[in-house]
């Protein structure tokens, strides 16, 4: 508990942020939030305030932020159209489980709903995609309201509560500032307790599984159970896959993991869903990119559900066990009681079959073909041996993003960060700036499509103004490649609307001020992309990838996940 | 599954806002509700909210569960409204009355 007399209600907000041990911020001014940008102006100290180049871009960063740290995110933009600009990030970061606190001005009180200048009702617009939000209308609110923000925010299912502060409580005076952090509310029970009759039933199922699958989702690292993951696999000799959200809790390195489920998956982790006998399902919901067609999803096997969030039990798949709580202390405690295992040579067999025959029939034309043009995969791959490992990528949304999960080599967790349930053109840009902020020690690799880079395209400005070195890899298509993969499968090489005439991204770079580079020559990719990763500061490598290359494997949607296809022609069986 | 009617009711928190977030809930599934009523309970600052609308059992489950994840919501439940007869209800001392 601090005290302080006689501040503003702004300086009570970032002295909030302070006690909240928040260091770094993201956000863009306008009228209704000049008070607290004028207090922020003292406070430039103790407070690394990111001036990104629109909202969109500071919601995203702040996503970024906290995805690569696992600390809450906090972005800040004024009323109205400031407010307004937030809501993608904010329902990205709802679908993600991400912590966010969205700081957002209001008009003074006492023009609310008058349809004042730059009046937006944003708590009403915001509350199917938050966990929380609240408007505050007075200064004295302002310590316990942030208190509570961040509380929710943090615990339980992470995610994005907006907190609305009209102008008035910015200017007005607080007689005493005094700060209690907020350890619990009584209608809100963020942690169940897990439930020793669920983990001795789920313990039963597991000892006497002989084809178990382990499926990783997001809440392993959300709930920091990266090493309990690996011990409870090792132990019972269970092999690993992830979801696309789940990638990086094991390292893609390790014996035991298979790689990613879904659509764009792998197929050892898909048909040994369809396979096993028994799904330890951590931390993740069962999403239809996942499951396809539910009606024929594992087929064979009892399902262990592991959530913190009561709701995600029952909602897809009904589990045979249900143990809501937090993924870390489930695991631990299966890791403890179940049974040891020797390796489990037969069912380990079906996953290098799988992956043999992945290799052969996608995965070598993929990333070393012989000619043409640059593949996806092939960029993807060469930046994942350069990086050996270490880097943290992020994507944007599209066929690059399918490339960028299936190619990537992940030894650290949270190194991951993509737009999952939401499936957001533009998050990525930003979402490396914000990574970058947060890990300055680590490599931050952004694959972006020329899509999704010209969503938010301005924020090279923040990266420029900003310092901030990213290394942005163009997977540069000349289309919305994803949109006219599905159009070239499913609507007859219809290619409405998916061409783009782009520009130079290497002279937009350079207005920048961020070096780069084009690259269309297999023979230049390896240098090229060791010249971006040896540049001191951030780096734009526009890669001229081939024009109509396909992603696969791919269960086309509302599918079995038995229906793999391996190319245009070929259906798989 | 076919449609019944249903009473879901929520234990609340009296703060600004639950109820919208509730209806929310309601909107997303595309259900119109067909009564809402707020309470007050023995607890000061804490209300009950009913709310009947017709629809089936599994989104009913799935409307109740949202609702529990609403920060300011002790507990939610339903019921199908056809159960509310005052034979469940008063059972034994019907049965009683009519010996
Ligand atoms: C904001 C938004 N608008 C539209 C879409 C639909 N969409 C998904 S992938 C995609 C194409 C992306 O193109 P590009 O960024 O060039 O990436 P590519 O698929 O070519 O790698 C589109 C339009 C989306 N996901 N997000
Ligand atoms: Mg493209």
């Amino acid at each position: 508990m601090t005290e302080k007399r006689n501040i503003t209600g702004a300086e009570a907000l970032l002295l909030s942020l302070l006690e909240e041990g928040v260091t770094d911020l993201f956000g863009y001014p306008g009228g209704a939030i000049i008070p607290l940008y004028d207090k922020l102006y003292d406070y430039t100290d103790r407070l690394n305030h990111i001036l990104t180049r629109h909202e969109q871009g500071a919601v995203h960063a702040a996503q970024g932020y906290a995805r690569a740290t696992g600390r809450v995110g906090v972005c800040m933009a004024t009323s109205g159209p400031g407010a307004t600009n937030l809501i993608t990030g904010i329902a990205d970061a709802m679908v993600d489980s991400t912590p966010l606190v969205c700081i957002t001005a209001q008009v003074a009180a006492s023009l609310l709903g008058t349809d004042a200048f730059q009046e937006a009702d944003i708590i009403s617009m915001t509350i199917p995609v938050t966990k929380w939000n609240h408007q505050v209308t007075s200064a004295a609110e302002l310590p316990e309201t942030i208190a509570k923000a961040f509380y929710i925010a943090r615990t339980g299912r992470p995610g994005p509560v907006v907190i609305d502060i009209t102008k008035n409580a910015q200017t007005e005076i607080l007689d005493s500032f005094v700060y209690t952090p907020c350890t619990g509310l009584r209608s809100y029970l963020p942690e169940p307790e897990v439930r020793d009759e669920a983990v001795a039933r789920a313990v039963e199922l597991i000892d006497a599984s002989r084809r178990p699958l382990m499926i990783t989702g997001q809440g392993v690292m959300l709930s920091g159970g990266e090493a309990e993951a690996a011990r409870l696999a090792e132990r019972c000799a269970i092999p690993v896959a992830t979801t696309l959200m789940g990638l990086s809790a094991v390292p893609t390195s390790h014996p035991l993991f298979v790689g990613r489920v879904g659509m764009h998956g792998n197929v050892a982790a898909n048909e040994m869903t369809q396979q096993a006998d028994l799904l330890i399902a951590v931390g993740m919901r069962f999403s239809d990119r996942v499951t396809g067609d539910v009606s024929h999803y594992a087929p064979n096997a009892r399902i262990i559900h592991i959530d913190i969030d009561a709701a995600e039990h029952g909602k897809i798949v009904k589990p045979d066990v249900s143990i809501c709580g937090d993924a870390r202390k489930a695991l631990s405690a299966l890791a403890d009681k179940a049974a040891p295992r020797a390796e489990r040579r037969e069912w380990m067999e079906t996953a290098r079959e799988a992956y043999e025959r992945e290799r052969r029939y996608v995965i070598d034309g993929c990333i070393s073909p012989a000619e043409g043009d640059i593949t996806m995969g092939e960029a993807v791959d060469k930046v994942a041996s350069v990086c050996g490992g270490e880097a943290i990528i992020v994507t944007d949304v599209g066929q690059h993003q399918m490339f960028a999960s299936r190619y990537s080599r992940l030894n650290r967790p949270r190194s991951f960060i993509t737009s999952g349930g939401l499936g957001t053109m533009g998050f990525g840009l930003p979402a490396a700036i914000g990574a970058k902020v947060g890990c300055p020690d680590r490599e931050v690799v952004l694959f972006v499509g020329d899509g999704g880079l010209q969503m938010t395209v301005q924020e090279l400005g923040t990266v420029m103004q900003s310092g901030i070195a990213v290394k942005i890899a163009v997977l540069d298509n000349g289309y919305l490649g994803m949109v006219r993969q599905w159009q070239q499968l499913f609507f007859e090489s219809r290619y409405s609307f998916t061409s783009l005439a782009d520009p130079d991204f290497t002279i937009l770079a350079s207005a920048y001020g961020i070096a780069s580079r084009r690259v269309s020559a297999r023979d230049s990719l390896e240098e090229a992309v060791r010249e971006m990763l040896a540049h001191d500061g951030p780096y734009l490598l526009d890669i001229a990838v081939e024009r109509e290359g396909n992603v696969f494997p791919m269960v086309p949607a509302g599918k079995s996940i038995s229906n793999l296809i391996f190319s245009e022609l070929n259906d798989g069986q | 599954m076919d449609n019944r009617e249903y009473t879901v009711t929520a234990l609340t928190e009296n703060k600004i806002g639950v109820l919208n977030r509730i209806t929310a809930i309601y909107l997303r599934h595309k259900i119109n509700m067909e009564g809402v009523r707020v309470i007050d309970t023995q607890v000061p600052g804490v209300s009950m909210i009913t709310i009947s609308s017709y629809g089936t059992e599994e989104v009913m489950e799935r409307i109740v569960r949202q609702i529990r994840r609403i920060v300011e919501v002790f507990d939610s439940r339903y019921k199908a409204v056809e159960s509310i007869t005052p034979e469940n209800i008063y059972g034994e001392i019907l049965s009683g009355l009519g010996d």
